[in-house]
């Protein structure tokens, strides 16, 4: 059977081949590293693509990366040992900063980069992202002992988002 | 009232301490209880089912 480490391990490989810049689990299950476990069906995780020459972000790179590995791609996700994962690209300045700032906590002798609750927070919250589920997240998640409250509010003014 | 408050807060403090791992079991465990429900209202997606993953 896989193993979630081995998962997280293709990860750190994803960013140690060059085929993504960096990366950060982001969603719900980046939240589970922060606080409770909540029901989620897959693994979301925000990605710096390597610089491209066409207009469009391609995910050319990670879909070979996968076919390589023999890992099948279901819909808009790659099944990476044996969990569903779904690479997204940054997608503005937030998310940009969501990744440069993760933390690379320690899972079972693996390291992780994992988005910051106040980032997680920024996100649930953007408006174009913004659902009844996001915002009791985000609501849940701003009582957790790990956020920052001062760095949350600094960060929601600087980026304009209401909470 | 407030006393079921408290508890509730004690309760998902008490999951949060959980350790990583024990969290991502909990994670899969949910998702065997859940995703049956969610087919009834539903089709599932391709990619919605329990992770055949050992934590």
């Amino acid at each position: 059977m896989n193993s979630f480490i081995d998962a997280l391990r293709a990860l750190g490989e994803l960013k140690g081949t060059g085929v993504v810049e960096d990366y950060a689990v982001a969603g719900a299950m980046a939240l589970v590293f922060w606080t409770e476990p909540i029901p989620t069906y897959d693994l979301d995780v925000l990605v710096f693509l390597p610089e491209q020459e066409r207009p469009i972000t391609s995910l050319e790179g990670i879909y070979s990366w996968a076919a390589a590995h023999g890992y099948p791609v279901e819909s808009e996700h790659v099944l990476v040992e044996g969990v569903p994962v779904q690479f997204l690209p940054s997608h503005n300045e937030l998310a940009d900063e969501a990744i440069e700032t993760a933390q690379t906590l320690d899972y079972e002798g693996v390291p992780v980069r994992v988005v910051r609750p106040e980032y997680l927070i920024a996100l649930y919250l953007e408006p174009a992202a913004r659902t009844m589920k996001r915002r009791e997240r985000a609501a849940a998640l701003a009582e957790a002992p790990a956020t920052n409250q001062q760095a949350l509010r600094a960060l929601l003014e600087r980026f304009k988002v209401s909470s | 009232m407030e006393r079921l408050h408290r508890s509730k807060m004690a309760l998902h403090a008490s999951r949060a301490r959980m350790p990583l791992r024990q969290k991502v079991a909990a994670v899969i465990e949910l998702q065997r209880v859940y995703l049956p429900l969610l087919e009834r209202h539903r089709p599932l997606l391709p990619w919605e089912h329990p992770w055949s993953v050992e934590p």
